[in-house]
């Protein structure tokens, strides 16, 4: 009898990883939720330099650069691929927000061309982004 | 008695491997996550519509021309200038709104500074629009 009662205390003192367990699940599922792969363009703009902004969090991403060349996605298309391309890419995110990473140096025929390309693709939204404010 | 109980304690679950796993996974989901934070101006055109356009409003037209010159209602002005300009007309009409057009080759870079600075002078309505 005195054997077992000195026994029970060990069995007692195992660590209970349980709830550990369920705050990492619940961490684990908060970041994959969360997980946005974002697809950056893949080319260097010089962005402007805007005063009245508000910060955006959209997925989809264009770059036009100061040579009037349209990045999505690390490959440089042409003016008649943006529209199949934009449709693939609001396909994968339902909320059609699109930003434009424009280059201050490129021409504006291009950034309307392109604007209303996006538009017609299914885009709801474009932002244009600037300069973060610090 | 002792020799009863083993088993059943070596039947216990191992969770260590399992804690493993989840926790590499957790750590890839940490350091892959990107939280954007970017800054941007909204350049959503307004939807197209076949009916008739509005009764002509007061507007002020704003012309970017291939030179990137500005022009406020016909008269060449600075950049820096464009802002007082709105403001001046905006304390006559209240809900005046700006037209901003741009020559199809005039550098990005003064045209939505253009549209950046009717939208700081609290214009609500601000057309971006090309010129054919």
């Amino acid at each position: 009898m005195a054997r077992e009662s000195r026994i029970a205390p060990e069995e007692d003192a195992e660590v209970d990883l349980t709830p550990m367990l369920d705050v990492v699940f619940i961490l684990l599922i908060f970041f994959i939720v969360t997980a946005t792969f974002v697809k950056t363009p893949g080319a260097t703009v010089e962005k402007i330099d805007l005063k009245k902004v508000a910060p955006i969090n959209s997925p989809i991403m264009v770059a036009l650069t100061a040579d009037d060349e349209i990045w999505i996605n690390r490959k440089a298309v042409k003016m008649r691929e943006v529209y199949a391309t934009m449709q693939e890419m609001v396909e994968d995110n339902s909320s059609g927000e699109a930003m434009i990473l424009v280059d201050g140096q490129s021409t504006t025929g291009v950034l309307l061309e392109l604007q209303s390309n996006m538009m017609t693709a299914g885009v709801k939204s474009i932002n244009i982004s600037t300069e973060p404010q610090s | 008695m002792r020799r009863r109980k083993k088993p059943v304690d070596e039947a216990e679950v191992d969770m260590t491997p399992m804690l493993d796993v989840v926790f590499i996974l957790l750590i890839f989901f940490i350091v892959t996550s990107t939280f954007l934070s970017e800054q941007g101006m909204d350049l959503t055109p307004p939807p197209q519509s076949d009916g008739p356009p509005p009764p002509q409003a007061k507007a002020i037209s704003i012309y970017v021309d291939e030179g990137n010159f500005i022009r406020v209602d016909g008269r060449f002005t600075d950049i820096s200038a464009v802002r007082a300009n709105i403001e001046r007309k905006k304390a006559e009409f209240p809900d005046i709104s700006v037209v901003v057009q741009v020559h199809p080759e005039a550098k990005n870079l003064y045209a939505l500074k253009v549209v950046d600075e009717a939208r700081l002078a609290n214009i609500a309505n601000v057309a971006f629009v090309g010129s054919e």
